[in-house]
């Protein structure tokens, strides 16, 4: 998978995320599947992608903050607004001929940092809040 | 001697910090090492840092190393408190999950995105992420399966 075709493609997905999922679901093989890991959740093909995607009950807004990758493994790194409340999130995409064959995408939240190890971390503005 | 790979070199990092095996760090982390927790955006910088984070978890890890290892191709690794599920990538880019239990009983994923410079990890970026249940609105689409086993 060359890199600027994975990152086209990419760019393609997330800028119609939320919007038209017709257009943002190109980038799934016919047998795409995708996974929710934190659920349980697959999702078998392309069509029911786009399915789940379209009934989504609350406004999306995405915001791609870094992709990373080689070969035929890409992950994305991204935030989500539900309605305004951001979730981080992690998707790692995997390619075959072209196109994804399998994604798994995981959501987290934002935290406090914690007292105990603050003499040997440094802070930087949390991306998402 | 040939430099390890740079998949193994990602694996053996995640191997010792789990298993708190912090006198295994020097050979594994770069010295311009730096690792970022973007949901709380802290940022640790160098394996000094990192080793006194280790050293001073409160509680502790539950420090009994690797109780076994299955397959060499998908790397399953299973420690008392971490379970490596898998490590996609290529190049110098790869993504591990690992599921982690707390002593609270609670169950997370943990994805670490490394990249590795001269044999050595460089960046890392990891994000906690906890078991949900799956939503209602989506279950037309969904099957429930077990996707860590």
């Amino acid at each position: 998978m060359n890199e600027a075709a994975a990152r086209e493609l990419i760019g393609d997905h997330f800028s119609w995320g939320g919007r038209d999922e017709a257009r943002a679901s190109r980038i799934y093989a016919d047998d795409a599947v995708l996974e929710f890991p934190q659920g349980g959740e697959r999702i078998r093909g392309k069509a029911n992608i786009q399915a789940m995607r379209t009934a989504y009950p609350a406004s999306l807004d995405f915001e791609n903050r870094q992709t990373i990758g080689g070969g035929d493994v890409w992950v994305n790194q991204y935030t989500i607004r539900y309605d305004g409340r951001p979730s981080h999130v992690v998707g790692i995409m995997e390619f075959r001929d072209g196109l994804v064959v399998r994604e798994t995408i995981y959501f987290s939240d934002s935290w406090e940092p914690p007292e105990w190890r603050a003499e040997w971390v440094e802070p930087i503005a949390p991306p998402a809040s | 001697m040939p430099s390890p790979e740079p998949r193994e070199v990602f694996e053996a990092f995640l191997r010792a910090v789990n298993s708190r095996k912090t006198a295994a760090l020097d050979a594994l982390v770069h010295p311009d090492y730096l690792e970022t927790y973007p949901q709380s955006g802290e940022r640790t910088h160098g394996v000094e840092n990192l080793r006194a984070i280790m050293e001073h978890y409160p509680g502790g890890y539950e420090d009994k190393g690797l109780d076994r290892t299955v397959g060499s191709e998908d790397r399953w690794v299973v420690t008392a408190a971490y379970t490596l599920l898998r490590i996609e990538g290529a190049g110098d880019t790869f993504t591990s999950v690992q599921q982690a239990r707390y002593p609270d009983g609670s169950e997370w994923h943990v994805i670490s995105i490394g990249e590795i410079r001269d044999g050595r990890v460089w960046r890392v970026q990891t994000f906690f992420a906890p078991a949900f249940d799956p939503p209602a609105w989506r279950s037309s689409w969904v099957e429930v399966v077990q996707t860590n086993e």
